[in-house]
């Protein structure tokens, strides 16, 4: 039985360090993508783009989603709670940055290829994704029993796993052999120097970021599992 | 002739710096709630007359 | 996690088949879920006939995407049923309970489900060539191919959420919401390689939608096998 005079578990935290330096990071880096780096010729400005759009996508679809798949594998395994928080705070991250990808991507596609949309393979597997953790969000919000919520979850992380390759390979053949229109090819193998800085920069910010969003909302998780907890206990 | 599309960029910088920004608000602001909650919990499951003196 | 051999337990097969059976006999009792989703598909076959203009698109080349959005639907419909019937007095205890592994539970009702879709398809096609006024030609039977392929697919993905979503508060929003993401690539192979084999064009155009349906058969339908176990509180 806890009393009140024994400290949570985890530090009382006012001041978030890590997320404020990540922040810093990313307003350093849309500075210098912004105003420090030269605009490309044939694009114009709306390249830039390219710096938040690019890296979110390469956070958000291969770090956040592998991670909540490889979390969810790990779960249904080893039946540890916090590999089920990692798993969830890692999909909600990851919407977040998939978002920001789908936002930002007609922007730049609007600019290049002259239409919002073109159901190009990765843009449209984006979406899919988009939808399948908005799926795994609501499931979760779905199911009361917290055992049968991490499993379902997982089985679910899992499967989605599976299934983004075939969109993805699904639509790349429906466009190679419905070819449209590309008035410009998006990203150019050889970008100058500068322009490779600012992409690497904008990459590492972004991870940094998704580092210090992942660890608050896993102590989000965290929390409101132990109230959760508690709330049992009084009945 | 580079095209004079620099307002996408901008609108793209500030749809990205809005989103991250209150997607990290909404954590803070859900966890603030939450310690209120557990705090309240702690204090309804404390005995009032087994306080120790001076805690 | 296999269960102690029994000698005269029925083989995972075998058990499959049985509760298949049982579903299927409990369904056609009462034939109200089969006939819903049976109109269901027949009027959506209709309705979407009207919501284009025919002029300008003939009949014929809207009838593969309308066929196999329609299907998905009604699969959804008929998915609904899966397993409402054991939520009633926890009746899925009594599975449970029997000798048989978890896995020929969930090959059991995938079955049901199966042949459930199967009859759907077996009117909803004829329906959709005399609607849409399809030429009958080599071409339809590979229709038929194509739809066993598809309903292979839906079935295994569909009985996997059916037995989360019924768990779960707002199952019947869940289930499609859960489900149609998966349906994607089924709709595209579908209807991509059936659009191509009724216009006459060759095979070979049709063969890389046809090897996406099916190499998604197998991986799903292993995948929801092993993960099923997992969905039953035990």
């Amino acid at each position: 039985m806890t009393t009140a005079s024994e400290p949570h578990p985890l530090p009382a935290l006012r001041r978030d360090f890590l997320l404020g330096a990540a922040l810093l990071a990313v307003a350093g880096v849309f500075v210098r993508a912004l105003l420090f780096t030269p605009i490309e010729a044939r694009q114009g400005a709306a390249q830039k783009i390219l710096y938040v759009h690019a890296t979110s996508a390469i956070v958000g679809l291969y770090l956040a989603f592998g991670l909540m798949a490889i979390a969810s594998l790990l779960y249904l395994w080893l039946k540890d709670a916090k590999l089920d928080r990692v798993a969830e705070s890692s999909a909600e991250v990851g919407l977040c940055y998939t978002t920001v990808v789908l936002a930002t991507g007609p922007l730049w596609g609007k600019t290049i290829w002259g239409a919002w949309w073109t159901w190009d393979a990765r843009l449209t597997s984006t979406l899919f994704l988009w939808f399948i953790i908005v799926a795994y969000l609501l499931l979760r919000g779905a199911v009361e029993e917290p055992g049968r919520r991490a499993r379902y979850s997982a089985v679910l992380g899992i499967l989605a796993s599976l299934l983004v390759p075939f969109i993805h390979l699904s639509v790349y053949l429906f466009r190679t052999l419905h070819p449209m229109p590309i008035v410009l090819k998006p990203s150019a193998p050889s970008m100058p120097p500068e322009m490779q800085l600012t992409f690497f920069s904008a990459l590492l910010a972004f991870i940094l970021l998704f580092a210090a969003l992942l660890r608050a909302r896993y102590r989000m998780a965290t929390l409101r599992d132990l109230a959760a907890d508690r709330e049992q206990e009084h009945g | 002739m580079t095209p004079d599309n620099g307002g996408f960029a901008t609108a793209a910088y500030i749809i990205t710096a809005v989103v991250y920004l209150s997607y990290a608000l909404s954590i803070k602001l859900r966890e603030r709630r939450i310690r209120e909650r557990l705090a309240r919990l702690d204090a309804s499951a404390r005995p009032p007359s087994s306080r120790p003196a001076g805690a | 996690m296999k269960e102690p051999h029994i000698s005269n337990a029925p083989g995972t097969l075998a058990a499959s088949w049985i509760i298949a059976r049982k579903d299927l006999a409990i369904e056609f009792r009462t034939r109200t879920a089969f006939l819903s989703a049976l109109v269901f598909a027949l009027l959506g076959v209709t309705i979407f006939y009207f919501a284009w203009d025919a002029t300008a698109v003939a009949a014929a080349d809207l009838a593969p995407g309308v066929l196999w959005v329609i299907f998905t639907f009604a699969g959804l419909l008929g998915l609904q049923r899966s397993f409402g019937s054991e939520l009633a007095d926890r009746a899925i205890d009594g599975l449970l309970g029997a000798p048989i592994s978890r896995e020929s539970i969930y090959l059991g009702k995938a079955l049901a489900n199966l042949v459930f879709v199967s009859g759907i398809l077996a009117v909803t096609i004829p329906a959709v060539v005399l609607f849409y006024n399809l030429p009958l030609g080599p071409g339809i039977g590979a229709l038929a191919g194509i739809a066993a392929l598809a309903a292979v697919g839906l079935v295994a993905v569909g009985t996997l959420f059916s037995a989360m979503a019924v768990n779960t508060r707002m199952a019947e929003l869940l289930l499609p919401m859960l489900s149609l993401p998966f349906f994607v690539p089924i709709v595209m192979g579908a209807a991509q390689s059936s659009a191509r084999l009724m216009a006459g064009r060759p095979i070979a155009e049709a063969w890389p939608w046809l090897r996406i349906l099916v190499a998604f058969d197998i991986v799903f339908v292993t995948a929801c096998t092993l993960a099923f176990p997992f969905t039953l509180d035990e």
